[in-house]
């Protein structure tokens, strides 16, 4: 598949969050408002890309070589971790500004699905280096796109009257799923039309 | 504090190192069944594909432009890709498996990979030496119940069977189907669209090599 | 007794603490898959529950996060292995859902603010009750989502019975959207508002 078909497909056709439900607990857990949920989209958007190309330059440079493959899901976590702790310490030290206003949310990434996912996926697609990076990338922008989208929502669902027993997280389930409806407008087709 | 840190790292190391142990320990016993339980399903579906027939080695697609050229250009003129298209039957066609009665052989059984809603599908089909479908089976998917999955059931091939000859191509667009067809794949456009492509392409090979071994 | 009950009703890990969501509405399109990722969770976390439990005091406290993690990845692969070995059907349709059970929250949670303050006993206690609270909220969506979606229950087939209960009338014309992804989050959001209703009640019946 071409980079940007790759690309359309992980942030529209199938958005990590809105059609593989990869990454749903921050999506409800942190979309209260505008500000934090796009800080947590970016932070994830550079840990899964970071983490595509890691995790594919030890999986065939390392685990396929060496027969090791079923170290896969082993190897791939402890990957992800060091990478958010590296990402954390660099972060704290060049840039507090931007440590304030992500580091909360950097620990709780490791265990976000979506990032594991995609390097799982990446692994099932049989994609090269440069296709899991973009792959990765674009998986975030589609993560960071849902999250901003939901945080939008729920400020304005915050002011409307609910009932009481949907109030919090149903109610965000519920127009989460109205947003996935929508973004099924997104076919594959569509991806065929296009690029053919 | 230069000791405590050697005490953490030795622990964690040796938490690793015992986990790998033991995963190593169930990868010996499980990778042999696994391995095993392939090979018997493979050869199942081959089986039961292939209605007792004797089926030959496997085969992997030649490696030769002029062939290549030649699909291409079928596929081309049955609208299966566009005009200046290429693709690369080597990486879509990964193992063909020739059907023989008596030593003549009569059909060939081609294990073919289409992109289907969930990624990509594994698919064995039969295919006469006209080029015309004769029956498939889903292997490996990713499909949605209810939708995509309905292409596992060997009634689903019901649309292509005896298709594929020169005059009368693979169906690959809703519009080339039935009306009842059309209907009953509406829904999964996208399972369609990667299935039928895959036989259009297995077809149209199946073509080329005429009977040859 | 008390922790085993807590995880299926009070601190029902999928519908009251919503937590390792992922899977749970991933899978849930057949009931075969539910019960199949139940078992698997339910093995992980009391697997991971006894080991850090045993091996509270062995962890440096600086470390522990990735040592727990290290604990439930080996879990996590042992069942993958074994279910593609075993339950090869399974393993195909739950895919990576399998090696995705390492980064449910549940695990590391549970092994976080339980077993690593509690004794071996009470881990594999707690391990239970919140495994099959998971199951069981697992089951609950997926057996709604089937019938609403597919007009069919999948079990394991067994002897005559092919594994497949088709529902007269919804399974020539199923509300299909139930079984894509937009539904599963109706579903889900539609029965933690049921859930929130349930334990309110509970709640006024005591105060009574």
């Amino acid at each position: 598949m071409s980079y940007i078909g790759i690309i359309i497909t992980y942030v529209f056709i199938s958005n990590m969050i809105l059609s593989q439900f990869l990454g749903l607990c921050p999506f409800i857990g942190v979309s209260k408002d505008t500000d934090s949920a796009v800080g947590m989209g970016f932070a994830v958007t550079f840990v899964m890309s970071m983490a595509s190309l890691v995790t594919w330059i030890i999986y065939h440079g390392i685990l396929v070589p060496l027969n090791l493959e079923f170290l896969q899901t082993i190897a791939f976590i402890l990957i992800i971790a060091s990478l958010v702790q590296l990402v954390e310490m660099s972060v704290q030290k060049f840039s507090p500004a931007l440590y304030k206003a992500l580091g909360i949310y950097l620990p709780l990434i490791t265990t976000n699905c979506a990032v594991m996912g995609i390097a799982l996926i990446n692994v099932r697609e049989e994609y090269n280096i440069l296709e899991s990076f973009t792959a990765g990338f674009a998986g975030g922008i589609g993560f960071l796109l849902a999250i901003f989208l939901m945080s939008a929502v729920r400020v304005k669902l915050d002011k409307e009257n609910v009932p009481r027993f949907l109030k919090g997280a149903p109610i965000a389930f519920v127009s989460g799923g109205l947003m996935a409806l929508a973004f099924m407008a997104f076919d594959r087709a569509l991806l065929a039309n296009l690029i053919g | 504090m230069k000791n405590k840190l050697l005490d953490m790292t030795f622990r964690l190391t040796l938490i690793c190192a015992a986990a790998a142990f033991i995963l190593g320990i169930v990868n010996i016993v499980t990778e042999p069944v696994i391995i095993e339980r392939k090979r018997i399903e493979k050869e199942k579906a081959l089986k039961a594909l292939s209605d007792g027939d004797h089926v030959g080695e496997i085969q992997l697609p030649a490696n030769s432009d002029d062939l290549h050229n030649q699909l291409m250009a079928s596929l081309m003129e049955h609208g299966v890709i566009g005009s200046g298209d290429e693709l690369d039957e080597k990486e879509l066609i990964t193992s063909i498996y020739p059907v023989d009665k008596n030593g003549e052989i009569t059909k060939y059984i081609l294990q073919l990979e289409g992109s289907g809603y969930g990624g990509k599908m594994i698919l064995l089909a039969v295919f006469s030496l006209d080029g015309s479908f004769v029956k498939a089976k889903l292997m490996e998917n990713n499909e949605t119940p209810g939708l995509g999955k309905k292409a596992e059931d060997s009634l689903y091939y019901n649309m292509f069977e005896k298709k594929g000859t020169s005059e009368d191509p693979v169906p690959v667009s809703k519009r080339a189907l039935s009306d009842s067809a059309a209907e009953a794949i509406s829904g999964s456009t996208i399972t369609f669209n990667g299935i039928s492509k895959a036989l259009a392409l297995g077809s149209d090979y199946v073509k080329l090599l005429g009977g040859k071994n | 007794m008390f922790n085993f009950l807590k995880g299926l009703f009070r601190e029902n890990p999928i519908f009251v603490l919503a937590l390792g969501l992922c899977p749970t509405l991933a899978v849930s399109t057949q009931v075969v898959n539910a019960i199949g990722m139940g078992a698997g969770v339910i093995f992980v976390l009391i697997g991971s529950n006894i080991m850090v439990s045993l091996l509270k005091n062995f962890i440096p406290d600086e470390v522990h996060i990735p040592a727990y993690i290290v604990i439930i990845a080996s879990f996590v692969t042992i069942v993958d292995l074994l279910m593609q070995a075993f339950v090869p059907a399974l393993s195909t349709s739950l895919g990576v859902f399998v090696k995705l059970i390492v980064v449910n929250c549940i695990i590391l949670g549970r092994a976080e603010a339980f077993a690593s303050k509690n004794n071996v006993k009470d881990s594999i206690v707690d391990a239970l009750g919140m495994g099959v609270g998971f199951t069981v909220g697992l089951l609950i969506i997926s057996l709604v989502r089937e019938v609403l979606g597919s007009g069919t229950i999948t079990l394991f087939p067994m002897g005559d019975f092919e594994g497949i209960i088709r529902i007269p009338g919804l399974y020539d014309a199923p509300a299909r959207i139930f079984s894509l992804s937009p539904g599963a989050l109706l579903v889900m959001g539609f029965l933690m508002a049921g859930f929130n209703w349930l334990l309110s009640i509970k709640k006024k019946n005591k105060e009574n």
